[in-house]
C-alpha cells in the first residue's frame, strides 16, 4: 500500500466532506436568499424568453411567415405576458434600475 | 499511483450515492440545505474524477507499466500525442473518460441553473448522481483501470494501429461527450416530470446542453467518418456498422427534440412527445454506450465481450421503465395546449420532420439489432447491409431534406396561399432550375440522386432567402448597410439563424453522400510495374514502382512500409502522383521464435494515398504481395534461431536489422504485381464541409447571448418592454 496515496486519498475524502457539508453545518440561513435569487432568477428567464419570442415574432412577420393580424394578435399577448412578469419582477424588488 | 487511482475513484463512486441521498431527502422533505449539499457533491464529484483521470493520464505518459491498462494498450514507441488518446483505447479507461465528461458537464448544468427552477433540481441532481454512481459502480467493482500487474514489464504491447490517427484523439472524447450532455436534458425531463412542472422552463435552461450534445455527437460521428475514409483501407466513409448505428441514434432522436421544443415553446404543443423524445434520447445514448461494451454485436470499435451487459441493461430496464411511468402517470398536465390548425403550418412540418427523424432512428435500430432479432427468431445470427439500409434511409432523407427546406419559411399556423407564393416561388425555381442544368451531365440516370440535388437546392434557396429577407427586414428597421446588417441579424437571432446555417450544411452533405454514392467508381485490380488501368471518369492510374522503409522511433523499429508509387492521369496530363501504403507492426515479444518474421507478421494497417478535391477524390490503397518476402522471412528465422547463443548479442541483433533492411530492399527493387483498390468518388469533399457548415451553425446556436438579465427601465411597464427589446 502506498503511503503517499492513502494520505492524499485522505486528504481528498476530508476535503470533498468540508465542501459537501458546508450548507448543512450552516442550517438553513441561506436558504431564504437563495429563495428569493431562485424566484427571481426563474421569472428574468421568462422575461428573456417573452423578449424573445417577440423578436422573433415580428422577424416572422417581417418575413412574411405571419400575417399581420395573428401577429398583432400574438404581440400584443406576449408583451402583456412581458409586463406582467416585470410587475412581479417589481413586486420582488428585482426590476429596479 | 494505482491506489491513488483507485481511492479517488472508490471517493467518486461514494460521493455520487451520497449525491443522490442528499437530493431526495432535501426534494421530498423541502430540505434546501440538503439540496444545496447534493449540489456541492455533484462540484466534488468533478474535483476526484478530475484527478483519477490526471492520475490514469499520467501512468500512460509516463511508460508506467505495472498498470495493466497501460501495459496492454500502450508502449515505449507508442509516440507521446497517441500515449494521450490510449487511455480512452481500453474499456476501462473510456468508463472512467465516461464518468468524467459526465461529472463536469453535470457541474457546469449545476451551477448554471444553481437558481433556477429549485424544485426541479434535487431530482435532476440524483438523476444525474444516478449515471454516476452506475459507473463509478462500474469502475469500482467489475473494471478498474486502475489494476496493477505483480510484475511491471519492460515494455507494453502498444496502442492498435488503426487507431494511430489524429481523429482518434479526439473521436472518443467527442462522442462521450454528446453521450453525457444528452443525460442533462434527460435528468431535467425526469426533475420536471417528477414536479408536474413541464411548462417550457426545462427546456429553456438545458436547450444549450441540449445543442452541446447534439454538437460534440455531429462531431464524434463525423471524426468516425473521416477515420473510416482516411484509414480503415476501404474507401466509404459510412458501413452501418452496429457502433456507428449507436451513436447515430441519440443523434437522429435528440435531432428531433431539438426541433419540436420550438413547438413547445411558441405554441404549448407537443408536450407529451417532447418529454418521450428526450427520455428516449438519453436511453439511447446509454444504450450507445452498452453496445460497444457488452459484445452483444459484432464491430470493429466495439471493446470485444466484457461482463457489463448485465448491468448496462439493468439500467437500461430501469430508464425505460421509469420513462414510460413518468409519462403515463403526467399525461394529464402533458396535455397541449393548443391544436394543430393546419396541416400547411410550420408546426405540422415540425411534426413532419419529426416523424421522418424518429423513423429514421427506426431504421437504424431495427438494422443494428437485426442479428439479435433473427437470433432469437430462427436461431442464426444475420446481418443487414447497406443495400437494406439504403432501400428505407434514401426515400426518409430525401424527405428530410425537403422538409428541411419548407420548415423554416412556411408561416406559423396557417400557410395562406399568399404566403406560400411569396415563400416558396423562387426556392422552388432554384431546384428546379438545379435539375434542369443537371440532366446533360447524366444526372437524370440516377434519379433519387437527383431528386435529391433538387430538393438541396431548394432547401439552400428558401436559407439564402431567408437570409436575404432578414438583412433587408434589418436595413428597413434601422437602416444599417448590408455588412453590418448581415452580421447583425445572426447576432441577435442566434438561435434563428444558426438553424438556417445548420440546415445549409446539412444540405450541402447530403449533396455530397447523393455523388459520391451514385456516382463512385470503385476497382480492385492487380497491376503489375508500368501497367496501368482506366478507374472511370476519363482517369487512369499508372502503376510506377514499388516502395519500401522501415520506421523507427526512440530505440526501437515502429513498423516496416511497403507501398507503391502511382501517377493519375487524365487527358494525357499528370493529375497527381500518389504513393499508398501499408504499415506492418512488430509482434511485441516475438524476437525469440521469429527473430526477423516479428517484424513482418505482426498487425497491419493500410495508409491510403488520395487526391481530394471539391469536385472528385481519387482514392487509392495498396495491398502488398508479400509471400515470395515471408518465404525468404520463414528461411531467415530458421537460420537466425540456430545461429541464438552462437553469436553475441551485438553481433546477432546486427545480423538481424541487416537481414531485415535487405528484405524491404529487396521487395522495393523486385516486388510481385500487388492488388490495388481504386476508387474515383465526387464530392466526397462536401460531406466535410456541410458537416463544418452545420457545426458552425450550432456554434451560433450555442453561443451565449450577452446577459440581459439586468437591464432594467424605468418608465412603465409597456415602455419598459419596448426599451428593453430596443436595446437587446
Amino acid at each position: 500500500m502506498d503511503v503517499v496515496a492513502v494520505v492524499l486519498v485522505l486528504a481528498a475524502a476530508i476535503a470533498a466532506s468540508w465542501v459537501i457539508a458546508g450548507p448543512l453545518r450552516g442550517g438553513n440561513a441561506e436558504a431564504g436568499d437563495a429563495a428569493l435569487a431562485a424566484r427571481l432568477e426563474d421569472l428574468e428567464a421568462a422575461k428573456e424568453a417573452r423578449y424573445r419570442e417577440i423578436r422573433e415574432a415580428e422577424m416572422d412577420f417581417r418575413t412574411g411567415k405571419l400575417s399581420e393580424a395573428d401577429y398583432k394578435a400574438i404581440d400584443r399577448q406576449l408583451r402583456q405576458e412581458a409586463m406582467e412578469i416585470l410587475r412581479r419582477l417589481d413586486a420582488l424588488g428585482g426590476a429596479t434600475d | 499511483m494505482a491506489d491513488l487511482g483507485r481511492g479517488l475513484t472508490f471517493l467518486a463512486f461514494a460521493v455520487a450515492l451520497y449525491g443522490i441521498g442528499a437530493a431526495l431527502y432535501g426534494g421530498i422533505g423541502g430540505r434546501r440545505e440538503w439540496v444545496t449539499s447534493a449540489r456541492r457533491s455533484v462540484y466534488a464529484l468533478g474535483g476526484l474524477t478530475t484527478a483519477a483521470f490526471v492520475v490514469l493520464e499520467i501512468a500512460f505518459l509516463r511508460n508506467d507499466f505495472s498498470f495493466a491498462v497501460v501495459q496492454s494498450h500502450s508502449s515505449i514507441t507508442t509516440p507521446f500525442f497517441y500515449k494521450a488518446a490510449a487511455a480512452w483505447s481500453s474499456q476501462e479507461g473510456s468508463l472512467l473518460l465516461w464518468l468524467w465528461l459526465l461529472a463536469i458537464w453535470s457541474s457546469l448544468v449545476i451551477f448554471l441553473t444553481r437558481h433556477r427552477m429549485r424544485d426541479v433540481q434535487p431530482y435532476a441532481i440524483a438523476t444525474l448522481m444516478g449515471f454516476a454512481a452506475f459507473f463509478g459502480g462500474l469502475l469500482v467493482f467489475a473494471v478498474s483501470p486502475f489494476d496493477t500487474l505483480a510484475v511491471a514489464p519492460q515494455d507494453g504491447t502498444g496502442l492498435n494501429p488503426l487507431l494511430r490517427h489524429p481523429s482518434m484523439m479526439i473521436h472518443p472524447p467527442m462522442l462521450y461527450s454528446g453521450y453525457t450532455l444528452w443525460a442533462v436534458p434527460f435528468a431535467f425531463a425526469v426533475g420536471a416530470l417528477v414536479v408536474r412542472r413541464v411548462d417550457a422552463e426545462w427546456i429553456g435552461a438545458t436547450r444549450r446542453f441540449a445543442l452541446g450534445a447534439w454538437f460534440f455527437l455531429g462531431v464524434g460521428i463525423l471524426l468516425g467518418a473521416r477515420w473510416s475514409y482516411a484509414e480503415l483501407g476501404w474507401g466509404g466513409y459510412w458501413a452501418w456498422d452496429p457502433v456507428e448505428n449507436a451513436s447515430l441514434l441519440p443523434w437522429l432522436t435528440g435531432t428531433a427534440f431539438l426541433h419540436s421544443i420550438m413547438v413547445q415553446e411558441k405554441r404549448g404543443m407537443l408536450k407529451t412527445w417532447n418529454a418521450s423524445l428526450i427520455l428516449a434520447t438519453g436511453t439511447l445514448a446509454i444504450l450507445g454506450t452498452f453496445l460497444v461494451r457488452s459484445g452483444i454485436l459484432d464491430s470493429i470499435h466495439a471493446f470485444g465481450a466484457s461482463t457489463l451487459g448485465i448491468p448496462f441493461v439493468i439500467l437500461i430496464g430501469l430508464m425505460i421503465l421509469a420513462s414510460v411511468v413518468l409519462v403515463v402517470s403526467r399525461r394529464d398536465v402533458l396535455r397541449s395546449e393548443h391544436k394543430l390548425d393546419s396541416l400547411l403550418s410550420r408546426e405540422a412540418m415540425f411534426l413532419a420532420n419529426n416523424l421522418v427523424l424518429v423513423g429514421l432512428a427506426f431504421v437504424v435500430f431495427w438494422g443494428t439489432f437485426f442479428p439479435l432479432i433473427s437470433e432469437a427468431l430462427t436461431g442464426n445470427k444475420q446481418s443487414l447491409g447497406p443495400p437494406w439500409y439504403d432501400k428505407y434511409v434514401v426515400p426518409l432523407a430525401l424527405a428530410l431534406v425537403l422538409l428541411s427546406g419548407i420548415g423554416p419559411v412556411i408561416a406559423w399556423r396557417r400557410a395562406t396561399p399568399r404566403n406560400a407564393r411569396r415563400n416558396f416561388t423562387w426556392p422552388i425555381v432554384t431546384g428546379v432550375v438545379t435539375g434542369l442544368a443537371l440532366i446533360p451531365f447524366g444526372v437524370a440516370g440516377r434519379p433519387l440522386a437527383l431528386a435529391m440535388f433538387v430538393f438541396a437546392a431548394f432547401a439552400i434557396g428558401t436559407i439564402a432567402q431567408e437570409f436575404v429577407r432578414g438583412v433587408r427586414a434589418r436595413r428597413a428597421m434601422t437602416g444599417e448597410a448590408v455588412p453590418i446588417a448581415f452580421v447583425t441579424l445572426i447576432r441577435r437571432n442566434r438561435r434563428r439563424y444558426g438553424g438556417y446555417v445548420i440546415h445549409l450544411g446539412m444540405a450541402v452533405l447530403f449533396i455530397g453522400v447523393a455523388a459520391s454514392s451514385a456516382f463512385q467508381h470503385v476497382h480492385t485490380v492487380e497491376l503489375q510495374k508500368g501497367q496501368a488501368t482506366d478507374i472511370g471518369r476519363g482517369y487512369t492510374v499508372r502503376y510506377d514502382g514499388p516502395s519500401s522503409r522501415i520506421d523507427v522511433r526512440d530505440d526501437g523499429v515502429e513498423r516496416l512500409v511497403f507501398g507503391a508509387r502511382l501517377t493519375v492521369i487524365k487527358d494525357k496530363k499528370v493529375v497527381a502522383r500518389l504513393a499508398p501504403e501499408r504499415g506492418y507492426y512488430p509482434i511485441a515479444g516475438g524476437a525469440a521464435a521469429n527473430p526477423i518474421g516479428t517484424y513482418f507478421e505482426g498487425e497491419s494497417t493500410s495508409e491510403i494515398a488520395m487526391k481530394a478535391g471539391l469536385g472528385i477524390d481519387i482514392w487509392t490503397a495498396v495491398t502488398p504481395n508479400l509471400d515470395p518476402t515471408l518465404k525468404e522471412v520463414a528461411r531467415g528465422d530458421k537460420l537466425f534461431v540456430a545461429a541464438q547463443g552462437k553469436m553475441d548479442a551485438t553481433q546477432y541483433a546486427t545480423g538481424v536489422g541487416q537481414a531485415v533492411r535487405g528484405l524491404t530492399d529487396r521487395y522495393a527493387a523486385s516486388a510481385p504485381p500487388a492488388t490495388f483498390r481504386l476508387i474515383v468518388s465526387p464530392m466526397v469533399t462536401w460531406i466535410w464541409l456541410g458537416s463544418l457548415l452545420a457545426f458552425l451553425g450550432g456554434i451560433i446556436c450555442i453561443w451565449p447571448t450577452a446577459d440581459l438579465a439586468h437591464r432594467r427601465a424605468t418608465a412603465g411597464y409597456a415602455a419598459k418592454v419596448a426599451r428593453d427589446l430596443g436595446r437587446a
